[in-house]
């Protein structure tokens, strides 16, 4: 069935649910691993748990592009539409692709310089999210994302393929991000998921989620 | 050989001092770490500044390295941080 998802508190109260536990499972990584990082001052440890900070923040504020869109429904006034409706898309872009890119540095820190890497990072994803900002388009965001993603996905099977922990860490990623990919579309206007989809899409981000927060939890509690 | 990495060296050093009744002085230490003592005063330096070992100068003027409660926890949580690191190929 497919809902406005604006409109539909049921839509709304599972957004909010939704965007709460994920945003407690990212925040919970970022701060087990602190301790971690503040022995060691490992970079692929700092790179790791600041890709669920950026995560976390890019998550709040596709709440945010919720919230914006029923304030006249729900509060006596309503943000101009017009300016306040893409800048949550601005920031979650931003915040999406600079938590993918520190995901990447955390496989590859060894082998680049990670000053510059981060720089071209930062400038990448600000252009990036300018662009989404200016067409307002979610799908475009998705794109590019998709093509960073399959990069994140083929080195971490370089990477991990010979490691014991190749085939659980690889489909974990894998799901990570076809969970937020489903999250960026429904940032879109003009696109409609039925409500069953993004349900199962939900559960699959909290699941996966849910797993790196246990892997993490097993190693520093 | 296999070349140790940075937390391994790290963790030998820091192993060293606390079997050495958590007091050692720098030389023995160099000797025992198998490092160029270049490599030993920039890792001392580190470790230092990390507040994981701490300098202490006894009654005759001799420095002696110890291990601050964080280099205590370092040990402590060596392995964890190292399985952590390969479940997640960092």
């Amino acid at each position: 069935m497919i809902r406005c998802p604006h409109c539909d508190p049921t839509w709304m109260f599972a957004e909010l649910v939704f965007s709460a536990v994920v945003i407690v499972l990212c925040m919970l990584i970022f701060f087990r691993t602190k301790e971690m990082y503040g022995l060691t001052r490992h970079k692929g440890i700092n790179y790791f748990r600041t890709t669920f900070l950026f995560f976390a923040l890019a998550f709040f504020f596709r709440f945010a592009f919720h919230l914006f869109s029923i304030s006249g429904i729900v509060f006596d006034f309503s943000f101009p539409r017009q300016i306040i409706g893409p800048l949550p898309l601005l920031v979650t872009g931003y915040f999406s692709t600079i938590a993918i890119f520190y995901l990447l540095l955390s496989l590859v820190w060894k082998r680049v310089n990670s000053e510059q890497f981060l720089a071209v990072a930062h400038v990448a994803a600000f252009l990036l999210a300018s662009v989404v900002f200016v067409f307002r388009s979610a799908h475009f965001l998705a794109l590019i994302q998709v093509l960073l993603i399959i990069f994140v996905l083929i080195l971490a099977y370089l990477r991990s393929r010979h490691s014991r922990s190749f085939s659980g860490l690889f489909v974990i990623y894998v799901l990570l991000f076809v969970g937020w990919l489903a999250n960026i579309m429904i940032l879109s206007p003009r696109f409609r998921i039925p409500f069953e989809v993004m349900a199962v899409s939900y559960a699959v981000s909290v699941a996966v989620l849910g797993v790196i927060f246990y892997k993490v939890y097993r190693w520093t509690g | 050989m296999k070349k140790r990495d940075r937390l391994e060296v790290i963790y030998d050093i820091l192993k060293l001092i606390k079997d050495n009744h958590n007091s050692i002085r720098p030389t023995p230490l160099l000797r025992y770490s198998n490092l160029s003592s270049q490599s030993f005063a920039e890792y001392i330096r580190e470790l230092k500044d990390k507040g994981i070992v701490k300098e202490i100068t006894d009654r005759k003027g001799r420095r002696f390295l110890t291990l601050t409660d964080n280099g205590f926890r370092y040990l402590d949580r060596y392995r964890m941080i190292i399985g952590f690191i390969e479940d997640f190929n960092l």
